[in-house]
């Protein structure tokens, strides 16, 4: 059986861009938003869901889903070589202990983290929601998106945890000793960051393609990409997928009891990785 | 047990059930023996040697697909006349029926040779438009603005052609239309007086009693629907011709991998090769998927249907 590569994140924290410079880096040319398609999809795509399963996954009740999501994730790894799949789920266990993200059928898991106060205001742009309501949701170690079952979602419901428990599920809990990648560091120098991505994954990867890689994602041309030919995985909440894609943003952005909050909420998990 | 009294039709067949299935209408054909059995008995937990396996389903060399909803109940579909069901619920719950009539039926249909379409089909200037696309992309929802248009409506999941006789046919499957919650209110149902299709599922079964077309009818059109970004504002048509409709209808056959199981990859994509030309019209249609589109979606559809006739 070939083996998944986890490509886990908290929502907002740079997934989506990851995948870009993944695409980018194998098949060695400029990625447009066209032609990502299913490259790192997540597993609980409907469509995907459908065709693995072999069964209408919208007739499923949310428990029913939970349950088969080790057994799916494993035929996932028989179907096809090496497959890259997208996570923003908590890596947890079913509730007869089976891991969702099972150790066994891994070969390398990347988690991306990012500045939690700037989640939030990213999140509450791609909700349409308030920063506040944002910032509670950050902080909600039980938060599913798409649990409310008034109509089929594109995905399956997913259980994200809360910004502290989904990091500390998939770095400290997993034993996948996932790569951590800081989305900071990402932005910041991007080059260094992409030779340890390859390098973790094992990827050849020249110095010319990652060059590319970095031109190729660079935030103003996925923004101007968005503009011109849309984005299908942009819900309608929000006018565009790609927004600034920069750090420290939220501090035009947040009220000090609004930052205050968010750091009380993760303080131990901002303090590891550094966010003060 | 009067049989005489349980036999039912569907897509056209006689049925005879050892399950009520209340929203299949009673047989009232000629005396021929049943073609359809619905019974209730053992299925095997797995097959020896399958040629497919998924968490759900398994196809055997010898053509049997077995399928199961945990807790639920298991199904063993044979020679394209024969579900054997093991129920884990009692057999009269409604969730029985669902998985029964929905894959149950579909993966008959292989069996028989005739190809299930993931589509909804409804009646425009007499033939049969069928809007096809995986789902939750809108078949459902946009078989209901048919209907409130007065367009009959022959099913609005599963679309059966039939091209064994001198012209192709889309069967009539189930009088009944499914819809989640937000669409049911959209469409103005009354919620409360509808069975859900499975308790703790927000999806709900409406009869389509008169509105549904009980007779076969000639495809006209397939028409494969895509959502579309909001800011290409509009609905925009693409006409697909030769390779292109076939292999845009093989995307669109119901439960693909288990007929590949059955038949083999090249007798399955054969089949699509052979099938799609019959019919004479395919389209892939994108559009915002927002409800307040739909009333245009529905008038572009006809327009396009008749224009290119």
């Amino acid at each position: 059986m070939s083996s998944i590569t986890w490509l886990a994140s908290y929502p907002r924290s740079g997934n989506t861009w990851m995948r870009l410079i993944l695409w980018t880096l194998r098949h060695g040319r400029a990625v447009d938003l066209e032609l990502l398609g299913d490259f790192g999809r997540m597993a609980i795509n409907r469509q995907l869901l459908d065709t693995t399963l072999e069964c209408d996954s919208g007739l499923l009740r949310a428990e029913e889903i939970e349950a088969l999501r080790p057994a799916m994730h494993e035929a996932i790894a028989a179907l096809k070589p090496h497959p890259l799949v997208k996570v923003h789920d908590a890596w947890r266990r079913t509730r007869d202990g089976r891991p969702v993200h099972d150790p066994a059928i891994t070969q390398s898991t990347i988690y991306l983290i990012r500045d939690p106060r700037d989640v939030a205001v990213s999140w509450a742009n791609f909700r349409d929601e308030s920063l506040d309501c944002a910032i509670a949701y950050l902080a909600n170690p039980n938060a599913v998106i798409g649990g409310g079952g008034q109509t089929i979602l594109s995905l399956a419901p997913q259980h994200i945890g809360s910004w502290s428990t989904n990091a500390a599920s998939w770095i400290d809990d997993s034993g996948l000793s996932p790569l951590v990648i800081r989305y900071e560091d990402m932005l910041a120098d991007p080059q260094r960051w992409i030779g340890i991505l390859v390098d973790y994954l094992g990827w050849p990867a020249p110095p010319e393609i990652i060059d590319l890689a970095v031109e190729a994602t660079r935030f103003d041309r996925l923004r101007k990409l968005e503009s011109e030919t849309g984005f299908a995985e942009r819900p309608a909440s929000t006018a565009s997928f790609f927004r600034a894609g920069r750090a420290e943003g939220w501090r035009e952005v947040l009220s000090a009891a609004q930052a205050a909050r968010i750091e009380r909420d993760h303080a131990a998990m901002m303090a590891r990785f550094g966010y003060r | 047990m009067n049989s005489a009294v349980q036999d039912h039709v569907l897509c056209g067949w006689r049925l005879r059930s050892e399950i009520d299935l209340p929203e299949l209408p009673p047989w009232r054909g000629d005396e021929r023996a049943p073609e359809i059995e619905f019974v209730l008995g053992e299925v095997p937990a797995n097959f020896e040697a399958p040629v497919l396996k998924t968490p759900i389903a398994q196809v055997d060399a010898a053509g049997r697909i077995r399928f199961g909803i945990e807790g639920v109940c298991d199904y063993l579909v044979e020679n394209g006349n024969r579900i054997t069901m093991a129920p884990v619920l009692r057999p009269e719950a409604p969730d029985i029926r669902l998985f029964l009539l929905g894959a149950g039926l579909g993966l008959l249909c292989h069996q028989r040779g005739i190809v299930p379409l993931h589509a909804a089909a409804v009646e425009v200037d007499g033939k049969a438009v069928l809007l096809a696309g995986p789902s939750g992309v809108g078949k459902s929802t946009l078989a209901a603005a048919f209907l409130d248009r007065g367009h009959r409506v022959l099913s609005d999941d599963v679309a059966p052609l039939d091209w064994s006789g001198p012209e192709p046919l889309i069967l009539p499957s189930l009088q009944r239309i499914r819809l989640w919650r937000d669409s049911a209110e959209r469409a103005g149902w009354s919620i409360d007086t509808l069975e859900p299709c499975r308790d703790d599922l927000q999806k709900f079964s409406k009869p389509l009693d008169t509105a549904h077309a009980d007779a076969p009818l000639q495809p006209s059109a397939l028409i494969h629907v895509f959502r579309r970004d909001e800011r290409n504002s509009g609905i925009r048509f693409d006409r697909l011709r030769g390779v292109e409709a076939v292999q845009a209808m093989r995307q669109q056959i119901y439960r693909w991998r288990s007929l590949v199981g059955l038949i083999g990859r090249g007798d399955a994509l054969r089949r699509v090769s052979q099938a799609a030309p019959l019919i004479p019209l395919h389209f892939s249609l994108r559009r915002p998927m927002r409800f307040r589109h739909l009333e245009e979606t529905v008038d572009a559809v006809i327009n396009a249907v008749r224009e290119a006739v």
